[in-house]
C-alpha cells in the first residue's frame, strides 16, 4: 500500500518541487476555466456578464486564498522547508563572515587532511593490485624471501593447492646499442607468470612454455612506460630487437598501461624476459628467486599453508636446510607490508584532527547560538516549532561542513600532490594514487557526518530555548549560558586530550627520528660517491681480464685530482644488495640446520676499508697480495666475531660456506673490522664476512663459491676531497675509454644513500608533526574562545569584585586558573589515551618504546604551558575591566 | 444549526470520489454535478472544491489530465485511480457505519 502510494505520488511531488512554474500555470488555467464556465451559465440564466463574474468570484471566496490553499496541498513539507532553511542559513552566514570563514577553514583543515591521507590509503592499500583476482595470488616461501629453483620445483610437484605457480628473478642487464650503455632493472620470469597474473598483453603475446629453455629465451615483453619512453608508442615495435648484456632479445609483446610487476623489489621492472631453468632444476642452494602461486578456487590461505607445512616437513630431511621457515603470504599483504601500519597511524592522526576541528566548530556554533537566542525565542513565540529550529540549525551546520568539505577537497588535492612528491620510494604504487570516486564518496560522507556531529549540540541547545525567559530577560546570562559554558568546557577538554595524543605521537616519532639520525653507520659517508660498474656481456667480462679491467678503472680514478682514495665491493652497504650465507667453523661439529650461523657475503678490493674509513679492530686488512695468491683469507666484522667467538680472538680460525661433509674450502680469518650498517638503517645486525676479490688467473679453485669471489659487477667507492658528484663525468670518461660498452650505473653519494634510508621515517614524522601542529593550533583557538566567552559572561561578576576592592590580579588568576584547570584535565585524559594508542606506532619507532617516559612527560607539560599562554590575552583584558562600566552595562 | 450548507467533515472527498467513479470530470462539472445531484441541499462551496481536488490528486487517489471539452475548451479532467477506488470503498463503508449509527440514535423512541 505505501509503496503503491509512492509510485503515484512521487512524480507529482517532484513536479511540484522542480516544475513550480508550470504547476502554477495549470492551476490558473483550471480556475479560469471554472470562472468562465460558471459565468457563462449565469449569463445564460439572464445575469449581466459583470454581475455574473462577481457572483462566481464571490462563490469561490477569494481566488488568491484558494490558490494558496491549493499550493498548500502540494507542499512537500520538510523538503521544501529545507530549501527555505538553506536560503535562510546562507543569509545568516553571510551576515557573520568572520564566524563563517573560521568555521569553514577549521573544517577544511580537518576534512582536507583526512581526505589526503585517505586518498593515499585508498591508492596504496585498498585499491587491488593490477592483476586478475589479485586476492588469490600468494607469495612463497615467506614475506618475499628468496627460494632456490630446485626447492620451488619440488613444491610445484607436490602441491595441489595452486592453479599455477611461477618464479621470478631480479635482473639488471646492460642495454647497449642506443646511446651510452645503461643498466636497467628487469625481471626474468617463468613462462607461466603472466598467466598466473591473469593480465593479457596490450600488443603481441607473452612467453610460450618452450621459451623457458636456454636458446629460445631471447624474447622480451616491454612495460607500457618503457615502450612509451623508448619507442614512442610505436605499434610496429614487435619483431624488433634490443641488446641486453650483449644478446639480442626480440620484442614479442607490450603490457597494458598501469601494469606493473616487480612487487617488493626495490625498483620497478622495465621489461620481462624468460627465466631459463634447465641448468638449475636441481639447484636447491642458490636461493636467488622469488616464488608466486595462484590459489585454486575453493582453496583457502589456511589450506595452502597446511599443505605447505606437510610438504616442507617431508622435504626437509631429504634436502636439509632448504625447507625451513616456509610460509605463504597473500601478495597484497607482502606488497603493502609495513606501510599499512604507518598509514593507519596517519589515518588515526587525521581523524583526531578532524574531531578537534568538529569540537571547535561546535563551540563556535554554540556561542553563535547564544547571540541568536533572542531571535530564536521570537521565532518560537511566533509559532515556529522546535523541530523547525532544530532542522534549521542542522542545515546551517551541514552547509558549513559541505563548504568545509569543498575547501578541504582543494587542500586534499594539494596535499596529495605534496605527499606523492615527498613520499619515500618504498611506499608501493605511490605514484599512481589519485582522488577517485571512492575518495569523493568518502569525502562527502565525512563532510555530512561532520556537519551532523558538529551541529547536533548547537541545534539541540538552540531548540531548547525558553522563549518566556529569554524574552522577559532584557540582558544576557541565565541558565542557558551556564549550560553552554559547561558544553564549551567539555569540548575544550576533549580537544586538549586529542591534541595531547597527537603531540605525544609526533613526539615519539621525533625522538625516534633523532635516535635514528644519531646512528653511527660504521663508515664515514662524507665525501664518498659510489657507482655500479658491470662488465656483464662485454669484452672485459672474461677472466682474468675482468680483474685487470677493474684494476685499471680504479687506478685511473685514483689518479684523478680531488680523489683521496678508491675501493670496490660487490654490494655497497645500505644501497646495494645483500646475500646471507651460512658458514661453518673448522673444528666444530656441524650444527643442525636451524641453528647455523649466517653472515652477509661481501667481496672487496684493497682500499675498500680505507676509503670507507671502516676501522680495523684486530689483525690486518685485505691487501692486493690476497687477490692473487692462494692464501684464502677473510676479514669478518665484530658482530660475527662476537657471535661465533664470544670473548675469544677469531684471528687464525677458519670458516667455510660449504658443507664440511662434502669437502669445504676453508678461509682463515686475518682481521676484524668494526660493524657497519649493512642493508637497513634501523634493522638488526647479522654480521658480515669480507672476502678478497680473486684475480681469476688460475690460482684459486673452481666451483660455485669460488666463482662468486670475482663478481662481474662491482660497486666502486670513491672518496673525494671536494664535492664527490663532480667526479662523475671524469669517471664516465675513464670507463668509456677502457670499454665503451660498460655502463656507469646507480651513481649515488653515500650521504644520499643514508638519507634515502631515513626518508620514510622523516616523511612520516613531517606528516605527523604537521597534523600535531594543526591540532595544537585548533585546541589553542578552542581554549581561547572558551575563556573569552566565560569572561564576557562574567564581566559583571568581575566588576563587582573589583568594585568591592579585589586586586587586579584576582580576575587574572580567575581566568588563567580556569584555562589551566581545563588544560590539565585535558592533558591528563590525553596522556591516558596516548598510552592506549601509541602502540600502533611501534613499527615506526626506532630506539625508543611506544611509552617513552621523556615524551610522555614533556609533551603534556608543554601543552599546559601553551594553554596558559593562550589564556593570557583574555586574562589581561579581564584585568582592564572598569567596574563602573561593567556594573552599569546591564 | 448555524450553517446547514456545511458538509460533514471529510464527506466532500467521498462525494468527489464517488462522482469520479462514474466518469472522469473537470472541476466545474464536478461542482455542477454536486449541486444537481444533491438537489442543491449540499451547497458545496466552489472555494473548497479545488483544494480538495488537488489534495486527492496529491494523495494519488485521482489522476488529472488535460482534455478538450465538448465546446472545445481545454480543461483539467480528473479520474479515479486504482488507489482511489480502494479509498472510495473504504470511505463508503465508513460513511455507512457513521450514518447507520447516527440514524440509530436519531430514531430512538422518546419515552
Amino acid at each position: 500500500m505505501r509503496a503503491e502510494h509512492w509510485i503515484y505520488t512521487f512524480p507529482l511531488r517532484i513536479r511540484s518541487l522542480f516544475r513550480r512554474r508550470s504547476v502554477e500555470q495549470e492551476m490558473d488555467e483550471e480556475l479560469r476555466f471554472h470562472i468562465d464556465q460558471q459565468t457563462e451559465q449565469y449569463v445564460a440564466r439572464g445575469m449581466i456578464p459583470s454581475d455574473a463574474r462577481t457572483a462566481v468570484l464571490r462563490e469561490l471566496g477569494g481566488i488568491e486564498r484558494r490558490k494558496e490553499e491549493i499550493r498548500e496541498t502540494r507542499r512537500i513539507g520538510p523538503l521544501e522547508n529545507i530549501g527555505r532553511d538553506v536560503r535562510y542559513s546562507l543569509r545568516g552566514l553571510r551576515r557573520t563572515p568572520g564566524f563563517t570563514a573560521i568555521a569553514i577553514l577549521t573544517l577544511a583543515l580537518g576534512i582536507g587532511a583526512n581526505t589526503a591521507i585517505f586518498t593515499v590509503v585508498n591508492g596504496v592499500l585498498l585499491r587491488p593490485l593490477p592483476y586478475a583476482d589479485p586476492g588469490r595470488i600468494v607469495v612463497l616461501p615467506g614475506r618475499g624471501a628468496t627460494v632456490a629453483p630446485g626447492t620451488f620445483l619440488d613444491w610445484q610437484d607436490a602441491s595441489r593447492s595452486y592453479e599455477s605457480m611461477g618464479l621470478a628473478q631480479y635482473w639488471t642487464p646492460t642495454l647497449t646499442g642506443v646511446g651510452h650503455p645503461e643498466q636497467l632493472t628487469a625481471l626474468q620470469v617463468t613462462a607461466g607468470m603472466f598467466r598466473l597474473l591473469g593480465v593479457a598483453p596490450l600488443l603481441g603475446r607473452t612467453f610460450l612454455p618452450e621459451e623457458e629453455h636456454a636458446g629460445k629465451n631471447r624474447v622480451v615483453v616491454l612495460r607500457y612506460e618503457f615502450w612509451r619512453d623508448r619507442f614512442a608508442l610505436d605499434s610496429g615495435v614487435l619483431g624488433h630487437a634490443i641488446v641486453l648484456d650483449g644478446d639480442r632479445y626480440t620484442i614479442i609483446g607490450v603490457m597494458p598501461k598501469g601494469f606493473l610487476f616487480a612487487p617488493f623489489w626495490s625498483a620497478e621492472s622495465r621489461f620481462w624476459v624468460p627465466l631459463p631453468l634447465d641448468a638449475r632444476r636441481q639447484d636447491r642452494a642458490g636461493a636467488s628467486m622469488r616464488g608466486f602461486a595462484r590459489l585454486r578456487p575453493g582453496v583457502t590461505l589456511a589450506g595452502a599453508r597446511a599443505e605447505m607445512a606437510t610438504i616442507a616437513a617431508r622435504l626437509e630431511p631429504l634436502y636439509p636446510g632448504t625447507n625451513l621457515h616456509v610460509t605463504i603470504f597473500p601478495l597484497q599483504q607482502v606488497v603493502v607490508g609495513d606501510v599499512s601500519a604507518a598509514l593507519l597511524v596517519l589515518l588515526i592522526a587525521t581523524t583526531l584532527v578532524l574531531l578537534i576541528a568538529c569540537a571547535n566548530v561546535t563551540h563556535l556554533q554554540l556561542m553563535r547560538g547564544a547571540a541568536r537566542e533572542r531571535e530564536n525565542a521570537m521565532r518560537l513565540s511566533l509559532g515556529a516549532t522546535r523541530g523547525r529550529l532544530l532542522q534549521q540549525s542542522l542545515v546551517e551546520s551541514l552547509l558549513l561542513a559541505l563548504a568545509g568539505g569543498g575547501a578541504g577537497l582543494v587542500l586534499a588535492v594539494a596535499g596529495v600532490r605534496a605527499v606523492v612528491a615527498l613520499a619515500p620510494s618504498d611506499i608501493p604504487r605511490i605514484d599512481s594514487i589519485s582522488i577517485d570516486a571512492r575518495v569523493f564518496v568518502v569525502l562527502l560522507t565525512v563532510a555530512v557526518v561532520t556537519g551532523f556531529v558538529s551541529g547536533l549540540a548547537p541545534a539541540l541547545s538552540m531548540a531548547a530555548v525558553d522563549p518566556h525567559r529569554v524574552l522577559k530577560e532584557s540582558g544576557r546570562g541565565g541558565g542557558n549560558s551556564a549550560r553552554r559554558q559547561r558544553a564549551g568546557r567539555v569540548l575544550v577538554v576533549s580537544e586538549y586530550a586529542m591534541a595531547v595524543i597527537l603531540l605525544v605521537g609526533a613526539g615519539l616519532v621525533l625522538r625516534s627520528f633523532a635516535a635514528m639520525l644519531g646512528v653511527d653507520p660504521g663508515f664515514d659517508p662524507k665525501g664518498v660517491v659510489t657507482t655500479v660498474i658491470s662488465t656483464h656481456g662485454t669484452a672485459d667480462e672474461a677472466l682474468p681480464g675482468r680483474n685487470v679491467f677493474y684494476s685499471n678503472v680504479l687506478d685511473r680514478i685514483a689518479a684523478l685530482p680531488q680523489v683521496a682514495s678508491v675501493g670496490a665491493i660487490n654490494h655497497v652497504p645500505l644501497h646495494g644488495d645483500y646475500w646471507h650465507f651460512t658458514y661453518f667453523v673448522a673444528g666444530r661439529p656441524k650444527p643442525p640446520p636451524d641453528q647455523r650461523s649466517r653472515a652477509i657475503f661481501r667481496v672487496v678490493r684493497p682500499g675498500y676499508f680505507a676509503t670507507m674509513r671502516i676501522p680495523l679492530l684486530r689483525g690486518r686488512s685485505i691487501t692486493a697480495q690476497d687477490m692473487n695468491d692462494q692464501a684464502r683469507v677473510v676479514v669478518i666484522d665484530e658482530s660475527m666475531a662476537r657471535a661465533s667467538w664470544p670473548g675469544a680472538d677469531p684471528i687464525g680460525h677458519r670458516i667455510s660456506v660449504d658443507d664440511p661433509d662434502t669437502g669445504a674450502d676453508w678461509f682463515t680469518i686475518v682481521g676484524v673490522v668494526k660493524d657497519v650498517r649493512e642493508s637497513n638503517w634501523s634493522g638488526v645486525h647479522t654480521g658480515e664476512m669480507y672476502y678478497p676479490y680473486w684475480a681469476g688467473n688460475g690460482g684459486e679453485p673452481s666451483g660455485s663459491f669460488a666463482s662468486l669471489l670475482h663478481p662481474n659487477s662491482m660497486s666502486l667507492v670513491i672518496r673525494s676531497t671536494g664535492i664527490p658528484m663532480v667526479l662523475i663525468p671524469s669517471i664516465r670518461r675513464i670507463v668509456a675509454g677502457l670499454d665503451p660498452d660498460v655502463p656507469v650505473a646507480d651513481v649515488i653519494t653515500l650521504e644520499a644513500a643514508i638519507a634515502e634510508q631515513v626518508a620514510a621515517p622523516g616523511f612520516y614524522l613531517a606528516l605527523l608533526a604537521g597534523f600535531a601542529v594543526i591540532a595544537l593550533i585548533l585546541a589553542v583557538v578552542g581554549i581561547y574562545g572558551v575563556v573569552s566567552y566565560a569572561i564576557s559572561m562574567r564581566t559583571r561578576e568581575i566588576g563587582i569584585r573589583l568594585a568591592l576592592g579585589a586586586g587586579r590580579q584576582v580576575p587574572f588568576r580567575l581566568v588563567v586558573g580556569q584555562g589551566l584547570r581545563l588544560a590539565l584535565l585535558g592533558a591528563l585524559i590525553g596522556t591516558v589515551g596516548a598510552l592506549g594508542l601509541t602502540r600502533y606506532l611501534r613499527t615506526l619507532l626506532y630506539g625508543i618504546g611506544p611509552t617513552d617516559l621523556i615524551t610522555f612527560a614533556i609533551t603534556p607539560a608543554l601543552l599546559v604551558v601553551v594553554a596558559v599562554v593562550a589564556c593570557y590575552v583574555p586574562a589581561r583584558r579581564a584585568t582592564r575591566i572598569d567596574p563602573m562600566v561593567a556594573l552599569r552595562a546591564e | 444549526m448555524s450553517r446547514p450548507a456545511d458538509l460533514v467533515q471529510g464527506t466532500l472527498d467521498l462525494l468527489i470520489l464517488k462522482l469520479l467513479a462514474l466518469e472522469p470530470l473537470n472541476g466545474w462539472s464536478i461542482s455542477l454535478r454536486l449541486k444537481q445531484l444533491s438537489s442543491e441541499i449540499l451547497q458545496v462551496s466552489d472555494g473548497s472544491l479545488y483544494p480538495a481536488l488537488h489534495k486527492l490528486e496529491q494523495e494519488g487517489w485521482v489522476a488529472a489530465e488535460w482534455r478538450h471539452t465538448e465546446n472545445n475548451r481545454r480543461a483539467k479532467f480528473y479520474s479515479l485511480t486504482h488507489l482511489g477506488r480502494r479509498q472510495l470503498k473504504l470511505e463508503t463503508s465508513n460513511w455507512e457505519r457513521l450514518a447507520g449509527a447516527i440514524n440509530h440514535v436519531v430514531k430512538l423512541r422518546e419515552a
